[in-house]
């Protein structure tokens, strides 16, 4: 039982992890249909930031991670403006390999500033942990599962209930009613990116405090997972990209109990190979029907 | 000079083919007497055996995301199994003795490979169309290297070695001639008609009566078999190979010599590679920036040229014409504008 | 000779019913009309005989065989073809290869043999492009057979859809508002030219078209649909003066459009804004 419980808790930290950066590409995804496959990246930005303000700048922590999901968020913006939005009216081909793109240029700059990989300094050193009837947990980790879905409830509450989170939903719906509502589409656009791009930036602060060595390929493999959680629950789907985070979470965390840990990513693109081929609209999304 | 590229397909009547023959045996004279008579130095030697894998890899992506309208980002997979099939053929199939004698069935061993695993893309691709494609090639790509990652027999993450350095420059020269040769073929038929259909409108293409699910294995086995080829040339090249070396940075750059030299082009496929692989070993004092470089390059192209210098217009050597001076050929009864 | 026959057909769509209960019995040569409002089923009924979408019930079956669940290239295969609503040609391949996609089915050769050119290739390229450049020239088309597609006008660009059509030998031929867009003088040389087709081509056509005084000149019987159900059906004759049709048609108001001399009902033009040329 109490070996249950600790997958558990294993389970809700990737998970927080994977859903917090699929709701960038669920959202992007939503108004522009379009994957955003920079979004794995912008997470690693995000950590790199991180270290830039910790240890580079030696800034305490909230200044920190504040700092570096600002700077994700207009991340996320300019890749929008300059490179996704000359392509709106173009194939859809066009925008993949742009943003495929995006991806690779930002992993390399990181690459050419930051040749080695970083170390983020441990900063809660004190903090200790929790245990009871033999499930243990670091104060750090419960700190940063309930940040994460506090993120994730503030994200649903403005998708839902805000002006913002209306326009939002009124370009996924149909991107030409909005200019009717008397909203800038570029400018509901540029938000989504920005909230998106600084979750991601967010996960990936919370990410480098649970993992503290940093690489410019880290995004890679945890956007991958993203993306295949965002699809789990539908893309598009705002709180299916939150579940989906979670499921994946469980799947991984059921392949290592049961199999060899390096089956891990099979499984999980297995799994995403197979949604697209018999589910492509997500285990929470609807079918769409195809006119012809 | 640009009266001698054409719209895709058609074109002006084709002149004798001779000089084409011409420029492949001339080539093919100095692949072997230029590093015979050590009239070029090692280096150039290696750029110049790059540069063809390369036009083996970008003809054989065109044909996929070019010709056919389809996306597979995820081409470097093709090539992983590929440069496998061929290596693990080479050490461990063939025995030592029959040394270079063998080596043509090591790299087919690694096109075959590739081709019976394009099936894993070309079935989904029935069903699944534009950047959900583009999805299941790249995931395909990734079960790949995980895949290799976890066959302890294969090195694992380590890598495999052991091949003997068989890729010369007059066997890729070869294999960079077969590979356009079969392509153009196959393009100028009524499989490659069926694929240029299903790229402009599928539906309409099977109305008319294309298989489009035939035409589409066909045209991703065909694809597979020449990025299997490459990967098969570049083992025995490289003389090792690991899993990470065929990831999504290789992908792009297929991308990158696609889009720059020209969508649906054979003579752009030539071009990009070309371009794309001299100019990054001229860049290569730049050190890492050069990677910076190379998908800000593609970004570019993709906003202010997406179809690529030579995008659906084709050099006139290459178009095959069915009857030399057609347009003047039939006759009948004309109901004109009634 | 009977060389269709639909009994029942029926599709939905989310629990929308396109089309019901529709019954054709076709015979060899014939010309058959449809119409109806828009949205009243006649698309849903060409998708669904052409396999693009696979009927709900009912069945569709050519010389016996039966065709619901095939799929759209077979059917094309076995001598259905049809033209769309909105031209979809292959843009950007040239006139002569539109029409050469279509003969994919016609052709002799192994894929070995289109990957070396070799065997029976040439001489099959050769004949292929002979029988296509054969029926460019019927449609006055050949000397347009090396321009991409695209830059035909309008009412070309509908004729190079019906002479891909006609490309693969069919023996009945699905005419999806041929005459759309078109303007009265261009819709007489339309009738022309589908009268020509009918008696030059061996094939039984049905068509869907919202310009009355094409489907009464043409037409030998006519079948309404309204909501997706058949609601009338004769010879132009008897359509004219049905009362259901003119209610559909007109709201009862206006008997003079049906059944009077008017070029059209004014249909075609109002309903949408498409590309004249």
């Amino acid at each position: 039982m109490a070996y249950f419980l600790q997958q558990f808790i294993n389970v809700l930290q990737t998970g927080s992890t994977y859903s917090l950066i699929a709701l960038g590409y669920t959202m992007v995804y939503g108004v522009l249909s379009m994957i955003n496959f920079a979004h794995g990246d912008i997470f690693m930005v995000g950590a790199f930031l991180f270290f830039l303000f910790v240890s580079t700048l030696k800034l305490p922590f909230v200044p920190s991670m504040l700092a570096a999901t600002v700077l994700t968020a207009l991340l996320g913006v300019a890749t929008e403006r300059f490179a996704y939005r000359p392509l709106r009216g173009a194939p859809k081909m066009s925008a993949v390999i742009t943003a495929l793109g995006v991806g690779v240029l930002l992993e390399h700059l990181t690459l050419a500033i930051n040749p080695y990989p970083r170390h983020i300094p441990a900063m809660f050193e004190g903090s200790g942990t929790w245990s009871a009837g033999g499930v243990v947990i670091s104060q750090l980790k419960a700190a940063i599962i309930v940040f994460s879905l506090l993120m994730m409830a503030l994200l649903d509450f403005t998708i839902n209930k805000t002006k913002l989170g209306m326009a939002i939903r009124a370009i996924s719906w149909d991107m030409s009613v909005v200019p009717l509502m008397g909203v800038s589409v570029n400018g509901v656009i540029a938000a989504t990116f920005a909230i998106g791009a600084g979750l991601g930036g967010i996960a990936g602060v919370l990410y480098s405090l649970a993992y503290p060595v940093i690489n410019p390929y880290m995004g890679v493999m945890v956007g991958w997972k993203a993306f295949i959680s965002a699809v789990i629950g539908g893309i598009g789907n705002v709180r299916g990209a939150i579940v989906g985070g979670y499921v994946l979470g469980l799947v991984e965390t059921l392949t290592i109990v049961f199999l060899p840990a390096t089956y891990r990513d099979v499984t999980a693109f297995s799994l995403l190979l197979i949604l697209l081929v018999y589910r492509p609209y997500g285990l929470m999304g609807k079918p769409k029907t195809f006119k012809v | 000079m640009m009266k001698i590229f054409r719209t895709a397909i058609h074109g002006q009547p084709a002149g004798p083919r001779r000089p084409m023959l011409a420029v492949i045996i001339a080539g093919f004279a100095l692949s072997i007497a230029l590093p015979y008579f050590g009239l070029l130095n090692k280096y150039v030697i290696f750029v110049l055996i790059s540069v063809g894998i390369n036009v083996i890899l970008t003809i054989s992506l065109n044909l996929v995301n070019g010709f056919m309208g389809e996306f597979s980002v995820g081409h470097a997979g093709f090539m992983a199994v590929g440069a496998y099939g061929a290596a693990v053929t080479s050490v461990n199939v063939i025995p030592r003795w029959m040394g270079a004698a063998a080596f043509p069935t090591a790299i087919l061993a690694g096109g075959l490979a590739a081709a019976l695993v394009s099936l894993f893309v070309a079935i989904p691709s029935f069903k699944t169309r534009g950047d959900y494609l583009a999805i299941v090639t790249l995931a395909f790509a990734m079960i790949v290297k995980s895949a290799l990652e976890n066959m302890d027999v294969l090195g694992g993450p380590r890598g495999f070695m052991g091949m003997q350095q068989f890729t010369t420059l007059p066997w890729v020269f070869f294999w960079m001639v077969l590979s356009l040769w079969a392509i153009r073929n196959f393009v100028y038929s009524a499989y490659g008609r069926g694929v240029l259909s299903i790229r402009e409108d599928e539906t309409a293409s099977e109305l008319s009566g294309v298989d489009t699910r035939k035409v589409k294995v066909l045209t991703f086995a065909l694809s597979s078999f020449f990025a299997g080829v490459a990967g098969g040339l570049y083992a025995h090249l490289l003389q090792f190979i690991n899993p990470s070396m065929f990831d999504v940075i290789k992908s792009t750059e297929m991308l990158i010599m696609v889009y720059l030299g020209g969508v649906g082009s054979i003579a752009g496929s030539i071009l990009g590679a070309s371009i794309y692989t001299i100019l990054m070993e001229v860049l290569r004092p730049m050190g890492v920036w050069r990677m910076v470089l190379m998908p800000a390059v593609l970004i570019l192209l993709m906003i202010f040229r997406p179809r690529g210098i030579m995008g659906l217009r084709e050099l006139r050597w290459f178009v095959y014409k069915a009857i030399p001076h057609s347009g003047a050929a039939a006759k009948g009864q004309n109901i004109g504008n009634t | 000779m009977e060389i269709l026959r639909i009994k029942a057909l029926g599709h939905d769509f989310g629990g929308l019913r396109a089309l019901s209960g529709f019954d054709l019995a076709l015979d060899e040569r014939e010309f058959v009309g449809v119409i109806g409002p828009n949205g009243s089923g006649k698309t849903t009924l060409f998708n669904l005989v052409s396999g693009i979408y696979r009927a709900a019930t009912g069945s569709i079956s050519f010389r016996g065989r039966e065709l619901v669940g095939m799929s759209p290239s077979s059917i094309a295969h076995l001598g259905i073809t049809r033209t769309f609503q909105n031209i979809r040609l292959f843009k950007e391949l040239t006139v002569l290869d539109n029409v050469r996609v279509a003969k994919y089915a016609a052709v002799r050769y192994s894929g070995l043999e289109a990957l070396l050119h070799v065997g029976r290739f040439r001489t099959e390229e050769r004949r292929l492009t002979e029988e296509a450049m054969e029926l460019l020239t019927l449609f006055g088309l050949d000397d347009k057979a090396e321009d991409p597609a695209k830059n035909l006008p309008y009412g070309l660009q509908r004729r190079l859809e019906m002479a891909r059509a006609l490309a693969a030998s069919p023996n009945v031929l699905l005419l999806d508002e041929p005459g759309a867009g078109m303007n009265p003088a261009e819709i007489g040389r339309l009738i022309q030219l589908l009268q020509w087709t009918k008696e030059h081509f061996p094939i039984a056509i049905v068509l869907i078209e919202h310009h009355m005084k094409m489907v009464m000149e043409l037409c030998q019987r006519i079948k309404v649909l309204d909501f997706g159900v058949t609601i009338s059906e004769g010879t132009p004759m008897q359509i004219r003066q049905d009362p259901k049709v003119i209610e559909v048609y007109l709201g009862k108001k206006d008997y003079a459009a049906v059944a009077g001399r008017t070029e059209n009902t004014g249909y075609g033009h109002t309903a949408d804004n498409r590309p004249h040329g």
